[in-house]
């Protein structure tokens, strides 16, 4: 039962999150721009008609918490206003774009979860000073690098110098044009789940059950896969869930340079048009996407466990 | 016949260029059926010996030479891959920290049932090895209803955990048992319970067992033979009577009567007691605030009335707390009575969880009880709320002393601290003077105020702690467990040096203790506490020797004896 | 892409069994593998460079020269030129300012905000200091590019507002580091010990809590001014940072667009500058974990 109220108040505690960035929003957008968010809205192009008409579209006319009610109201159906250049509702542009992020985020966790782990397991326990000066040295360097520069080096070593990739994402979900731009996505994060994965292995490795379960005849590896990594994904999984949050704002950048048709890309023209209602539902839908995955994972990680899933200690 | 395990020349040093060996020239023999206790101070090697015993040393940080032949194979020249037929089938080891040993995350009847899988040649079944497992188990006072409801390691107490992680050692049958300190994180009750199991299962499984541990008494108990070691060597070995009645090595034999002494209760060895009574002859005491105290007034200076305490349990804020606060707070003392005077040493001694660490911070008015009342030299707790006047009251003595000195002051800061705190001359070439003295005065030398607390040994460090608080003069000293992580020898000379401050500076001395070894030396009174109780209370002498209610008669009878005429194997 | 969240713990690979740290102090394990030293010479490097600029004989960083358009590496201009004839060299070097200066400021703003926070929450009592973290989880709920992104689409572009936009978001990991770091802290034996003396609480805070509790931060702030100089770099990179015809590696970058074959020194003049001045900043952080790792140092006693 434990376990039921838990995952009740997480979700519980979810919803809240997401109130509360949503207000967030709110507060930023209409207290502390300069001018209006009409006057933002239409900029230059503005005129006082127009600039009128949208003032009473917008409710802006009416006091402070009608507008916080109405704007909570519009967002619980769903309805994230009308773009301002593309003049379609904001929801079902997102619609329009969003798979195509979702797919290249998805492919890029996969492939940072996969590579990451694996990599932290062969490393896990290895000791020399020189291999981990080395690794950290070039896992530095690749995290160091900005995603538009990698993704523009790899696009002119593998597109237009060996041409065996596609320069870009146009051109429907084929895998193949998924693989640039994946990797470029992946890389810097590749880094991160391997170290952490492999300092959790380690921290793991030097526990005294670990020890003990090497006395009772395990082998290194034996103990590694049967006890060391189970209790080292806990930590792994909620960078990967952390993560997810940062390859949506990578994949901003990564479908500009990748002429990847996703929501990143089409949020980088409607910013640059100041579009700002397409801006701000397109920014909604990201937090929504990494605050509900990352209470999943948090939900997932206690069921999972069980010192966290069951009671205290038993006396006797 | 051949012996089953026969260790020649081993030695084992950790790192390339360390000097010291952790183990060196250690050579034995031991056959089938036979308990060998190896006895030894903390970084004597015991827990490397063992770990290289079990092939478990890593050998690319650690240099091992010398022969292990088990069987009359010869471990040290076997791969990775042979050792690990070895270890488990062959040698099973036993930790010291029982919850530690076991995989938290996995169930504790699946961890059994895995070394079972492991080792049975034909390979079995999950489900019969999980049968397997809970058969175990339940041999080793783990049944299947207690491990239904509290399948987990983390639900189960350390006892039960040790039993757990015994259970899984045996399930892969090994030819020899290594016991590293396998009790010394368990209370004496639930030792003594560990100690039964281990010597009963030894006989019934007819396996010899290496027994490792500091505690001599504990050893004397068990062991046939008796192997003592110091400073990675081995000093002495032979059959236990021997070793015990007649020592060859002067160290043994010291050994033995600081051991005998304890289980008496009296000082140590005379000429340790002889060099704190010189020291204080050339230091003389402090300049005592109140030295006319103790020819006047008989007023106790600790008065605790009917005090409980309830404690609300630490989480975030929930409904259902607020709700009903009643199942959130856990009772952690109930209506304790007692008084102290000048001079007057308490034992208190109970279990975990008794409640003791609680009554002593009371006692220093630390915390404030929920309901009665302490008061601090007539002070009621009210005035004792002035944190000023409560410090130059009672000073504690922390159980973790390392702990309790700041990682980034120096020794000197740390003594100087409390003088800075109360406005005492501080800052001068007089604090330096005090601070020098105060370490005088509990045997250390004027060298150490450099230093910092990692570069102490546990005895300095506390050391340390007892002069720092010290600096305040305080008429009442509360130690908690002062000495429960210290190796007998520096274990009695704290316990001389409290008796003599007790004794120099009129302080009353409250001994916080789960063993029996420090209050039989020092305390003139003892209470017992029980699941914040006091069950029994009276002279120590009395209570010790003469226990009158159950569970202290319970708690005298599990303290391991020194058994000088232990059996021959 | 900018801005990642680096986990300070995740960096660094512990020592494994070996002794390899034991023992040594510090000063010895942030050398341990020779980077740390050598990110403290990057970095001071970088910022004398970004401090002599002014004083430097380098061309017009801004002003257009149409006859040099695209000119290579090489005599005339070391680094070349770009589509308006400008000096790369210089426009490099200016950009490095900018870059230093919103990575040190935004990381400066959300330290601050960080540690007030973070202070507020663990000495405030039962009731505030969930309402402060929840409001922590708040901000972290906007992907670390995404909510800048927000923000410099409502309030326009420019440098103010981007090391705004940056320190808004990136306060929240400061404060929950430290309010964890305070926490354990005041859990410490020394802590208890120091109360059992009589000192009060302003005396505890200032000598033995807060100065054992501002390691962490040293580590992560070093990360967060590497991801403060690639949040700047990525935001320029899309228009919603530094505007033309100001120099920033990121509007460089993205001027480059479509010309690497031709002309590839466009990218890999600014590519390699924000690389590098983010990599010594990372690899003073890992330096700084891996020096003040607990583990390491209780092994020293």
């Amino acid at each position: 039962m434990q376990i039921f109220r838990f995952i009740l108040i997480r979700l519980l505690s979810m919803l809240a999150v997401l109130l509360g960035a949503v207000t967030l929003l709110f507060v930023v957008i209409y207290l502390l721009v300069p001018g209006d968010a009409a006057q933002a809205i239409q900029g230059i192009r503005a005129t006082p008609e127009s600039l009128e008409n949208l003032r009473r579209e917008l409710g802006l006319d009416r006091p402070l918490w009608v507008q916080y009610g109405r704007y909570l109201w519009r967002l619980l159906h769903l309805d994230l206003g009308t773009s301002y250049q593309l003049n379609r509702s904001v929801s079902s542009v997102i619609g329009d774009y969003l798979p195509a992020t979702a797919y290249l985020a998805g492919a890029a966790l996969l492939l940072e979860s996969v590579v990451g782990i694996g990599w932290g397991m062969t490393m896990a326990g290895r000791r020399s000073i020189r291999w981990d000066t080395a690794s950290a040295l070039s896992g530095a360097v690749l995290m160091a690098t900005p995603v538009f520069f990698l993704g523009m080096l790899l696009q002119y070593i593998f597109a237009s110098r060996l041409g065996i990739l596609p320069l870009s994402g146009l051109g429907g979900y084929n895998p193949v044009n998924l693989v640039l731009p994946a990797v470029t996505l992946a890389a810097g994060q590749v880094i991160i789940v391997g170290a952490l994965m492999r300092a959790a292995l380690e921290t793991e490795m030097r526990k005294l059950y670990f020890l003990a379960a090497r006395s009772r005849g395990l082998t290194h590896r034996q103990a590694m896969l049967r006890h060391g990594t189970r209790n080292a994904l806990g930590p792994v999984a909620t960078l990967l869930a952390v993560d997810f949050g940062t390859l949506l704002g990578g994949a901003m950048i990564t479908e500009i340079v990748f002429a990847w048709p996703g929501l990143g890309r089409m949020t980088y023209f409607a910013a640059q048009t100041r579009d700002v209602p397409l801006v701000l539902g397109a920014v909604i839908v990201m937090v929504t996407l990494f605050v509900v995955l990352n209470s999943l994972v948090d939900i997932l990680y206690r069921v999972l466990n069980p010192r966290l899933r069951m009671g205290r200690a038993l006396d006797g | 016949m051949q012996p089953l395990l026969e260790v020649k020349n081993l030695s084992v040093r950790h790192g390339a260029s360390s000097v010291k060996a952790a183990v060196s020239g250690v050579s034995f023999a031991l056959n089938q059926r036979v308990t060998l206790g190896v006895i030894g101070e903390s970084g004597a090697g015991k827990s490397t010996l063992a770990l290289a015993l079990a092939g478990l040393i890593d050998r690319s940080a650690s240099s091992l030479s010398g022969e292990i032949f088990f069987d009359g194979v010869e471990l040290l020249a076997l791969d990775e891959r042979e050792l690990c037929r070895v270890r488990g089938s062959g040698i099973g080891v036993v930790f010291q920290d029982p919850a530690g040993s076991l995989d938290p995350s996995l169930k504790v009847a699946s961890q059994v049932a895995g070394a079972v899988r492991h080792h049975n040649p034909e390979s079995i079944g999950r489900g019969a090895a999980l049968v397997e497992a809970g058969r175990i188990l339940t041999e080793m006072g783990l049944d299947e209803a207690l491990l239904a409801s509290a399948p987990y390691p983390h639900q189960l107490s350390g006892g039960l955990c040790q039993r757990a992680a015994i259970a899984a050692t045996l399930a892969c049958r090994p030819r020899l048992l290594i016991a590293d300190e396998p009790t010394s994180s368990l209370d004496t009750t639930v030792q003594s319970q560990i100690m039964d199991l281990l010597s009963g299962r030894q006989r019934s499984q007819g396996v010899a067992m290496i027994f490792i541990s500091h505690d001599l008494a504990l050893v004397s108990g068990i062991a046939d033979r008796i192997l003592v070691m110091k400073d990675g060597c081995v000093v002495e070995q032979g059959d236990a009577s021997v070793v015990l009645n007649n020592p060859v090595h002067a160290y043994t034999a010291g050994l033995i009567s600081v051991w005998e002494a304890a289980s008496r209760g009296e000082a140590a060895a005379a000429g340790r007691d002889a060099g704190e009574a010189s020291r204080t002859a050339q230091s003389g005491p402090l300049e005592r605030k109140a030295k006319e105290k103790t020819a006047g007034k008989p007023s106790p200076i600790l008065r605790i009335k009917k005090a409980g305490k309830i404690y609300a349990r630490t989480g975030p804020v929930s409904l259902s707390r607020f709700l009903r606060p009643e199942k959130a707070a856990a009772e952690v003392l109930t209506g304790i009575s007692l008084s102290m005077e000048a001079g007057q040493t308490l034992g208190v001694i109970g279990e975990s969880g008794a409640g003791k660490t609680t009554l002593g911070r009371l006692a220093a008015g630390l915390e404030e009880p929920t309901s009665g009342e302490v008061e601090l030299d007539g002070f009621t707790a009210a005035r004792i709320k002035n944190r000023r006047l409560r410090a130059r009251k009672a000073q504690m003595i922390w159980q973790d002393a390392p702990g309790s000195l700041d990682p980034r002051m120096k020794v000197a800061s740390i003594i100087a601290e409390p003088l800075r705190v109360h406005g005492l001359p501080a800052g001068s070439g007089d604090a330096r003077g005090r601070v020098y003295r105060l370490l005088d005065e509990v045997g250390l030398s004027k060298e150490i105020a450099g230093s910092y607390p990692h570069q102490l040994s546990g005895g300095e460090a506390q050391r340390v702690v007892i002069a720092r608080a010290l600096a305040l003069e305080p008429e009442l000293l509360i130690c908690d467990e002062p000495a429960s992580a210290l190796d007998i020898h520096v274990k009695m000379r704290i316990a001389g040096l409290l008796e003599r401050l007790r004794r120099e500076w009129n302080l009353a001395l409250m001994i916080i203790a789960h063993d029996l070894v420090l209050v039989r030396r020092l305390a003139d009174e003892l209470i017992v506490m029980r699941r914040g109780a006091v069950v029994e209370r009276g002279p120590a002498e009395r209570v010790l020797d003469h226990p009158a209610h159950p569970y202290t008669r319970q708690l005298v009878e599990a303290e391991p004896r020194l058994n000088v005429s232990a059996a021959a194997g | 892409m900018a801005s990642r969240e680096i986990p300070p713990k995740a960096w660094g690979p512990a020592p494994a069994q070996g002794p390899v740290a034991g023992g040594k102090d510090l000063w010895g394990r942030f050398r341990e593998t020779g980077l740390g030293p050598l990110a403290g010479l990057m970095i001071l490097a970088i910022v004398v460079t970004a401090l002599l600029v002014p004083l430097l004989p380098l061309a017009d960083p801004i002003a257009p020269d149409y006859d040099q358009v695209l000119a290579p590496p090489g005599s005339g201009h070391v680094l070349g030129t770009d589509l308006h004839g400008r000096d790369q060299l210089s426009r490099t070097l200016w950009a490095a300012r900018t870059s230093l200066l919103v990575g040190l400021v935004a990381t400066g703003l959300a330290l601050a905000a960080g540690v007030t926070v973070g202070s507020a929450a663990v000495y405030s009592g039962r009731f505030i200091d969930p309402l402060l973290m929840r409001a922590a989880d708040i901000f972290l709920s906007f992907p670390a590019v995404v909510g800048a992104v927000a923000i410099m689409a409502v309030l326009g572009p420019g440098v103010r507002n981007v090391f705004l936009a940056i320190a808004f978001f990136g306060w929240p990991i400061f404060a929950r580091i430290f309010r964890s770091s305070l926490l354990s802290t005041k859990e410490m034996g020394y802590v208890k010990a120091a109360q059992g003396l009589g000192a009060g609480e302003g005396r505890i805070f200032f000598v033995h809590v807060l100065p054992n509790s501002i390691s962490p931060l040293a580590a992560y702030s070093a990360l967060a001014v590497a991801g403060a100089i690639l949040a700047e770099a990525g935001l320029s990179f899309i228009n919603l940072g530094v505007q033309r015809p100001h120099p920033s590696w990121g509007l460089m970058l993205a001027e480059s667009i479509g010309q690497f074959d031709s002309a590839p020194w466009l990218a890999i003049v600014p590519g390699v500058a924000v690389t590098l001045t983010t990599l010594a900043f990372i690899l003073l952080g890992a330096a700084l974990t891996r020096a003040i790792d607990p583990r390491a140092s209780r092994t020293a006693g």
